[in-house]
C-alpha cells in the first residue's frame, strides 16, 4: 500500500490542473438561396451570401411553427427555406455545427401576395 | 573520492529527472489549451487506477436501465454534465476544449470498458487534477448510479433524446434572449443580418 501511494503521489505531482477557455462561434440566419452536400449559402437581411460548409457532425433540426422542433437530415434543405446556423470558424470558413430550419408557409389558396 | 562521485552522479541524476518533468509538464508553456502528451495521458489513466479502491471496481448498479431511469439520468446529465462532456458525451464543447486534460469522450472504449463501480466511483468522488468534480455526498446515490445507465447508453443515443437535452441545458438571461430571438425569426420574424459573432456562445454539443 505504501509503495502504491509513494507511485500515485509522484504520478499526481506530475499533472496540471484544469482551465476555461472563450468560444467564438458564429450564427448565421437567413434565407437559403443555395445548398449542396457540401455546403449552405444563406441570404442575411443585409444582402450579403455567407457560405457555411456542412460537415459529418452538423446536426440538423426542422423547426415547425410555433415552438415544435424535430430532428431531420441535410437533404431536408431546400433553396428559400429560413435557417439560423450555429457555425465554427475554421480557417477562411465556416463549419456548421447546428443548422436549424423552417419550410416557409404554402401560399393560402384565394390568397394574392402583397 | 567514493562518495563525492556518487553525490554528483546522484545529483546529475535529479537533476535529469526534474529535467524531463518540467518538460512533460511545461510543453507548450502551462496552458490549458494545450494537449496532454501520450505520456501524460498514460501516466494520468494509470493514475486513475491505483486510485480506484479495488472494492469500488466491483460494485454492481442497483438500478435498471428503465426508461423511466433513463430519462431522469438523461436530463440530470444535461444540466449537470453536459455543459463540459456535451450532450452526446463526445466532450467537444466550449468548456471542455479549454481543460487541460480535455473531458474524453465517454462513447468510447476508453470510458465503456470501465467497470460500473468504477464510473460511479469516477461521478461520486471526482478525478483530481482535472475538471471533473466530485458530485458524491449528497445523500443518495440513486443519481450517480442512473448516470451510469446513462453512460452506457451514450453510443446509442438518439437525435430525439439529444434535442430533448438541449432543452435541459443550462442557458443564462443572454441565451434565452438569443433563443427566442432566433425561435420568432423561425416562425416569421424578418433577418437581422448575418454573421453574428458570438463569442460567449455556449456549447450546443
Amino acid at each position: 500500500m505504501g509503495t502504491r501511494s509513494l507511485l500515485l503521489g509522484m504520478i499526481l505531482s506530475l499533472l496540471a490542473a484544469g482551465a476555461f477557455a472563450h468560444g467564438d462561434k458564429v450564427h448565421v440566419r437567413g434565407t437559403i438561396t443555395n445548398v449542396s452536400e457540401t455546403s449552405v449559402t444563406v441570404k442575411g437581411a443585409d444582402g450579403k451570401p455567407v457560405e457555411v460548409k456542412l460537415v459529418k457532425t452538423t446536426s440538423f433540426i426542422l423547426h415547425v411553427p410555433p415552438s415544435t422542433d424535430q430532428p431531420a437530415k441535410a437533404s431536408d434543405l431546400a433553396v428559400g427555406d429560413s435557417v439560423v446556423i450555429h457555425a465554427t470558424p475554421s480557417g477562411d470558413s465556416l463549419q456548421a455545427d447546428e443548422v436549424r430550419f423552417t419550410v416557409p408557409a404554402k401560399p393560402t389558396p384565394g390568397k394574392s401576395a402583397s | 573520492m567514493k562518495i563525492s562521485v556518487l553525490l554528483l552522479g546522484g545529483a546529475v541524476v535529479v537533476l535529469g529527472v526534474g529535467a524531463a518533468a518540467a518538460a512533460l509538464l511545461l510543453h507548450d508553456g502551462v496552458s490549458a489549451s494545450a494537449t496532454p502528451t501520450r505520456a501524460e495521458a498514460f501516466l494520468a489513466r494509470n493514475a486513475r487506477l491505483l486510485a480506484m479502491p479495488s472494492n469500488a471496481r466491483a460494485m454492481v448498479n442497483p438500478l435498471q436501465p428503465t426508461a423511466e431511469n433513463l430519462r431522469e439520468a438523461r436530463l440530470h446529465f444535461a444540466d449537470h454534465c453536459a455543459i463540459c462532456h456535451g450532450n452526446d458525451g463526445n466532450g467537444d464543447t466550449m468548456l471542455g476544449r479549454g481543460m487541460y486534460p480535455k473531458p474524453p469522450d465517454l462513447r468510447m472504449a476508453n470510458t465503456q470498458n470501465l467497470s460500473d463501480g468504477e464510473l460511479f466511483w469516477t461521478i461520486e468522488h471526482g478525478v483530481r487534477f482535472t475538471g471533473m468534480p466530485a458530485f458524491g455526498g449528497h445523500g443518495s446515490t440513486d443519481d450517480s448510479w442512473k448516470l451510469v445507465l446513462f453512460i452506457r447508453h451514450l453510443p446509442q443515443l438518439t437525435a430525439e433524446e439529444g434535442m430533448e437535452m438541449g432543452r435541459y441545458n443550462p442557458k443564462g438571461p443572454e441565451d434565452r434572449e438569443e433563443e427566442q430571438d432566433e425561435n420568432d425569426f423561425l416562425n416569421g420574424a424578418p433577418a437581422q443580418g448575418t454573421p453574428q459573432p458570438k463569442s460567449s456562445a455556449p456549447p450546443r454539443h
